[in-house]
């Protein structure tokens, strides 16, 4: 049962036929043994074959069992046919047929890219959206442009279609178009059997789990995400174009950068060395290459001195990014020391990302531009100076994001607390729900009260300290301080209103306390 | 503080929109002997709703007053059994095809447990998933909600 189990699991991994002797060689047995054990498998003659074979070129899968089946059967009845029929490449969707002209977009470049350099049939691959010939070629011209910016075109000769580009850019096209969980569902592209897919994801995630033992370190997110996609497009690409399609040799100046890093060199072989067997093949040395750049890339902090040029100019470009952030008088009182330490270590993964081209999805950017709006922007512009300063390529929003993450953390130790009042009309309702949000959400509010409108003044008078008034309901009279009127579902445009109106309050009070500090300087010189 | 929990009440049943749902509401609470002078406290709660938005999440809309003609504090929770329309004068501040309503009405001398209540209430709808079940929740879970909170 375990080489009935072992032929199949070694025909999953390869697309063409596989001579007899090849296989006998790896199972450890005689052909006539593979012979005997393929007819075993194929069960009664007639019925669909699970192994195809053919004369002088060997074993392989049959399609149809590959797209058809979603278990391996049972093994001690003797025969294995199809249990459950699994979505088919042509019906990956049930609502494909009714897809927008983007998602249909979107879903014909992942099949090309998982699947590249394999030729599509353009009819049907374009056949389940039923659309016009003229809808097809703009789609096509479309994609091609996408695909430009990856270093990869789009061929078509007739009605084949096919995506050429080297492996490395192919990939970074796949990592850049696809998130994660993406990846994992147009895997079925390539590997429609559920099960293999789950088992490739396992083994993928455990290899993470060894990059962690041997580092002494945790991978954390977004370099958990891009690692866990890179291998295991790795092995899905692996198992659709095989190895010959991107052989290819360490450059002397790839072979230099492997040397800065001895041990995460070691821990890249390490883990090619798993995948090879697992794949049962030998992978290109590049691989381990590529791999590396994803390691260097992440904020894997090995106890090892790392290269004085590298570190150099990553604190010089810290330093150059927070003087520029600092120069805002709104931020001019953080914390730069611990800011300095912390970014840096950031700055050096992100300086690699940049070099090699990788990119990172940042999950929380929504949420960082509705906290730090203002903050977001003064970093935004900032970093493309720092990138126009040193020649670094654009830095997109998703970097922009987890850099804002580091000043906001020295910015919220230091800026003050806008003190507000909460008002609604009995003060006990929509007031304490409203607290209860902003409490909730909200790092930068120190409520002093909620009240009922008929008590603000008093309130007022009693808190000279306020900066605020938020209200659930219009004021009549004059307020001495700004007042702003939310719903108590607080929305997200209410959240922004109240965020836009703290930071006008706080760079209010910083230029107060500039002008201060100036009047006073000057007072004292004209007293010397 | 009383609670009561209206389930689609065949008295509500001809209700199409906000203006009538208070007046038979206000109506209601007074044969119940919770107010008095429905007229007043229909005017109490409408102007509340036209003096602010009154929306708690997408189709629950939030009634509330306090009043001189409220005898006792209450919070009323009603699911209609069609979504009801906001009139003309509350287009600002009230969505249109609202189904529930939490309505609270306050004595102007409430007690200080009923303060301490009705502040809690008010606190622990600022979990979006207390929140959502108020807006989507079945009888069931509805109940168990006003029960658990007044415990």
């Amino acid at each position: 049962m375990i080489q009935v189990q072992s032929i199949i699991d070694y025909l999953l991994n390869r697309r063409d036929f596989v001579p007899a002797s090849d296989l006998a060689h790896a199972l450890g047995v005689s052909t006539r043994t593979v012979a005997r054990m393929v007819k075993q498998i194929n069960g009664i003659p007639g019925e669909r074959p699970v192994i195809e074979s053919m004369r002088g070129k060997g074993y392989r899968l049959s399609d149809s069992y590959i797209a058809e089946t979603d278990s391996f059967g049972d093994p001690s009845s003797g025969s294995f046919g199809a249990n459950s029929v699994a979505p088919s490449y042509s019906h990956a969707s049930a609502n494909i047929t009714r897809a927008t002209p983007v998602e249909r977009r979107d879903y014909v470049l992942k099949k090309l890219l998982m699947t590249a350099p394999q030729q599509f049939s353009v009819s049907r691959l374009w056949d389940e959206f039923y659309i016009s010939e003229s809808a097809v070629t703009m789609d096509i011209r479309r994609l091609k442009k996408v695909l430009t910016n990856y270093g990869c075109t789009i061929e078509r000769v007739g009605d084949r279609i096919w995506v050429e580009g080297s492996e490395a850019d192919i990939r970074r096209a796949i990592c850049d178009l696809l998130s994660s969980t993406d990846v994992l569902a147009a895997g079925r592209f390539l590997q429609a059997n559920q099960l293999v897919q789950q088992r490739d994801a396992e083994f993928v995630q455990h290899q993470l789990g060894h990059i962690e033992e041997l580092t002494g370190t945790t991978i954390s997110y977004p370099y958990s995400v891009n690692l866990f996609t890179h291998l295991y497009i790795l092995i899905e690409r692996f198992r659709s174009v095989g190895a010959a399609a991107y052989e290819k040799q360490y450059t002397d100046e790839e072979r230099m950068e492997l040397q800065l890093h001895p041990q995460l060199l070691r821990i890249c072989k390490s883990i090619i060395s798993n995948l090879d067997r697992y794949l049962n093949t030998k992978l290109p040395e590049t691989e381990v290459y590529y791999l590396y750049q994803y390691l260097t890339s992440s904020r894997i902090d090995l106890a090892l001195p790392p290269s004085d040029e590298t570190s150099q100019k990553a604190r010089e470009v810290t330093r150059y990014l927070i003087d520029i952030v600092c120069s805002d008088p709104l931020y001019a009182d953080m914390n730069t020391n611990e800011l300095f330490i912390n970014l840096s270590k950031h700055m050096k993964p992100l300086l690699n990302r940049l070099q090699n081209k990788i990119r990172v999805n940042n999950n929380l950017l929504g949420q960082i531009i509705l906290e730090y709006p203002v903050l977001f922007n003064t970093v935004k512009s900032a970093t493309a100076q720092m990138a126009s300063q040193f020649a670094l390529g654009e830095i997109d929003d998703e970097e922009v994001g987890f850099i804002t993450v580091y000043f906001a953390n020295a910015y919220d130790t230091v800026r003050p607390k806008i003190n507000i009042i909460i008002v609604c009309t009995t003060g006990l309702g929509s007031a304490q729900l409203l607290r209860g949000k902003i409490e909730r959400r909200f790092s930068g509010f120190n409520i002093v009260e909620t009240v009922a409108s008929m008590e603000l003044q008093r309130a007022m008078e009693k808190h000279p300290e306020v900066d605020l008034v938020v209200s659930t309901v219009g004021l009549g009279g004059e307020v001495r301080v700004p007042v702003l009127v939310v719903s108590a579902m607080l929305t997200i445009e209410d959240q922004e209103r109240l965020e836009r109106k703290a930071d006008e309050i706080r760079s209010g009070k910083a230029l107060r306390v500039l002008k201060g500090a100036r009047e006073e300087f000057n007072e004292r010189r004209c007293g010397l | 503080m009383k609670r009561l929990l209206l389930w689609e009440p065949e008295f509500l049943k001809d209700c199409t929109d906000l203006d009538r749902a208070l007046h038979v509401l206000s109506e209601y609470v007074c044969r119940a002997g919770l107010g008095k002078e429905a007229s007043r406290i229909e005017n109490d709660l409408g102007s509340r709703c036209r003096a602010g938005d009154v929306m708690l999440s997408h189709g629950l809309v939030n009634p509330h007053a306090q009043s001189s003609n409220v005898l006792v504090s209450t919070m009323i929770y009603v699911k209609f059994a069609k979504p009801l329309r906001a009139n003309a004068v509350y287009a600002s501040t009230v969505e249109s095809g609202f189904s529930r309503m939490l309505l609270t009405m306050l004595s102007t001398s409430p007690t200080q447990e009923e303060v301490r209540e009705v502040c809690g209430w008010y606190r622990s709808m600022a979990d979006d998933e207390i929140l959502a079940l108020l807006a989507n929740g079945t009888q069931q879970e509805i109940r168990r909600l006003l029960l658990e909170e007044g415990e």
